[in-house]
């Protein structure tokens, strides 16, 4: 129940969550957040429509179904919300962060203090391992100093619970919240917010300043009520600042069209090329999997790796074919060396820090761990890279995980694959592209 | 194209040439694949043969033997067991309020339903049915006929799901008869729907009351044990 009005600044949430004197407050305001039409309903918090057969309750309400992950709204509940006030004490130094920017990131990083002084809207293209969080930095504090209230968004919770230490110790003096839907933090007024994309719908004209780093991956891409929610989520004049290293089509377009404005980065902080991927072929291997086999090249990559205590990530098309590898394995190798990782695992997240302190050597997983988690000086097996589960991004994130220290810039990335595909083609031709771009950087 | 109502991917039908040639009607599905395979079914073959739970062989349960001792002896039968999937889907369906899941296993309770019994669905507080918005087992029933024979006590404020074992076990009675209901219920083999059966105690309360008033038979069917 909430009960101090700070917690209802820049937000919108359900009346019933409300105490019902605060309700009375007059800076506290009041909306219908369902619309009906004559065939469907209209949401106003994630802007999507609905046919009225899908979302009408039995005593003639409605309800709606498309960002019902974040609480229900209905027609009989407004949705409160207050004016943001900006209303920080702002604690000097704003910055603790100590380290330095290679002379590629200091360009970026002008860019972006640009973007945000003149409230606009940018795109941050910039290769895996480019250290794109560290060039946010100058933005972020400038940002904050002036009193602004800034977000970083991302779709992947994983991404968020990784991007949170980093950003806290940079900005220790800074009020901040972690937001996502599994073990969250009670709300509290914060100057910065780190939060999935999916949180953004609980905000309303809140952000003077909204990051949203990996704007290229599931569920953020193509999900029209998230990219509603952005502009619900900012104040009408506000930076919008999108982070990827692999952008789609759409995003590629714009750019080209002068719709969007771009900066691009394509080494790596350390200067080290990306680790270019090894292609090789695994005939009917989906068959000889029901026969509970697995093709020799993966038992004999992986007995290497074990035998050398090198730490790996095997990437699987699906969730179903998690448990038969593993069974498998487990007749050859120790089966304390690893663990099945997937995104509705209840212990996804202990698992993935078992693997972070080194309790295991090797997880198989999903794409779920494609992107935004760096394991020091691992390599990476993708087997059935043919799959459809696997796009183009996705593939290039994936390699992206090898060699992103300093002091372990190389690594192997394997696929393992019943065929070429046109998503493992051009994944090879981006890193290629991009090695090549960076090899005339470093001369 | 339709996407599934729990993971939102787009489902894709089987086309292939054998199925075309069939010249069938695609069955409506709400849920893809993957998802319904989360799903485990009891093998109706080896349960408890009075509250219907999955066992090793065809038996009567720990604590079905208990309530036994206690003379209150009740035959339920259950389609799904209660697993994490069960559990997922019954907190974003009830407590979540996503009413639109309700459709993904009318068929399932449709099909086991016999046309010689009166169907009485377990009612919820009419608290819970103003903030829910509505009653999920009705929900479940789709469009089959039934009696709305049972009430909350309006002092039963507890929710079942905020108790103990214990403390169910030991509730005194929750509902009440609709006195409209009456003429309805007597002489009549029931059929008591609920959404899931934990302990028992909520489905026997309602028996109770049932028999009270004059019913003949009370047997229950819930969605998952």
């Amino acid at each position: 129940m909430i009960k101090d009005v700070s917690e209802l600044y820049g937000r919108q949430i359900n009346a019933t969550m409300v105490d019902k004197n605060l309700l009375d407050n007059s800076i506290v305001h009041k909306y219908v957040p369902i619309k009906v039409n004559s065939n469907n309903i209209y949401c106003k918090r994630c802007g999507q429509k609905t046919p009225v057969n899908r979302c009408k309750l039995p005593n003639n309400n409605y309800y709606c179904p498309v960002c019902i992950n974040l609480d229900r709204v209905t027609k009989s509940i407004p949705l409160v919300y207050a004016d943001e006030p900006n209303d920080f004490a702002i604690k000097q130094p704003v910055l603790t962060w100590q380290g330095q920017l290679t002379n590629e990131q200091e360009k970026c990083s002008k860019d972006i203090i640009e973007v945000f002084d003149n409230n606009k809207t940018h795109l941050l293209w910039a290769v895996t391992g480019a250290g794109k969080t560290e060039m946010l930095f100058k933005g972020i504090e400038k940002a904050l100093t002036k009193g602004k209230r800034v977000c970083i968004a991302s779709p992947r919770v994983d991404v968020c619970v990784e991007l949170y230490p980093r950003i806290k110790e940079a900005f220790a003096n800074t009020s901040m919240i972690l937001l996502h839907g599994r073990n969250p933090q009670p709300y509290h007024y914060a100057q910065l917010t780190i939060c999935t994309t999916h949180q953004l719908l609980r905000f309303y004209r809140a952000f003077d300043v909204l990051i949203i780093d990996e704007v290229d991956s599931f569920p953020f891409v193509n999900n029209e009520g998230l990219h509603f929610a952005v502009d619900n989520a900012t104040k009408e004049k506000s930076a919008k600042l999108f982070l990827t290293a692999t952008p789609t089509n759409l995003m590629t377009k714009k750019i080209k069209t002068n719709k969007l404005t771009a900066s691009y980065l394509p080494i790596r902080f350390h200067r080290h090329l990306l680790p270019e991927i090894k292609l090789k072929y695994t005939k009917k291997w989906r068959e000889n999997l029901k026969k509970q086999k697995l093709p020799r090249i993966l038992l004999h990559k992986i007995d290497e790796k074990v035998k050398r205590n090198q730490r790996f990530l095997l990437f699987v098309p699906r969730i179903a074919d998690l448990k038969p590898i593993s069974d498998i394995l487990a007749k050859q190798f120790d089966v304390s060396k690893w663990e099945t990782v997937f995104s509705s695992d209840d212990k996804r997240m202990e698992k993935v820090s078992d693997m972070r302190e080194q309790r295991k050597l090797f997880l198989i997983t999903t794409t779920i761990l494609e992107r935004g988690v760096t394991f020091p000086g691992i390599d990476v097996i993708v087997f059935g890279a043919e799959d459809e589960a696997f796009s183009t991004s996705s593939l290039v994130q994936i390699a992206g995980r090898v060699g992103r220290k300093r002091d372990l810039p190389t690594g192997e990335v394997l696929f393992l694959a019943e065929e070429n595909t046109l998503a493992i083609k051009s994944a090879i031709n981006q890193i290629e592209y991009m090695n090549k771009k960076a090899k005339r950087l470093n001369g | 194209m339709d996407s599934c109502l729990l993971c939102n991917k787009v489902m894709i039908y089987d086309m292939s040439l054998s199925f075309l040639l069939s010249f069938k009607r695609l069955p409506k599905r709400y849920v893809c694949a993957e998802c319904m395979n989360r799903f485990v079914r009891i093998d109706q073959t080896k349960t408890c043969k009075y509250c219907g739970r999955q066992m090793d062989k065809p038996g009567i349960c720990i604590d079905c033997q208990k309530w036994h001792q206690l003379g209150e002896d009740f035959v339920n039968q259950s389609i799904f067991q209660y697993n994490d999937a069960m559990k997922d889907f019954m907190h974003r369906y009830k407590f979540v309020g996503d009413y639109q899941l309700r459709m993904i296993f009318q068929e399932e309770i449709r099909k086991v339903i016999r046309k010689d019994v009166l169907i009485v669905p377990i009612p919820i507080s009419t608290e819970t049915e103003i903030s829910r918005g509505f009653n999920q087992v009705i929900g479940l029933l789709g469009d089959i006929e039934y009696e709305n024979a049972l009430m909350v006590k309006s002092s039963h404020k507890v929710r079942q799901s905020s108790l103990n074992r214990k403390q169910r076990i030991s509730n005194k009675q929750i509902f009440s008869i609709n006195p409209k209901s009456i003429s309805a219920i007597t002489n009549k083999k029931v059929l008591l729907v609920d959404d899931i059966y934990t302990t028992g105690t909520t489905i026997r309360h309602a028996k109770d009351i049932l028999m009270e008033n004059g019913a003949k038979r009370v047997l229950g069917l819930t969605l998952c044990r």
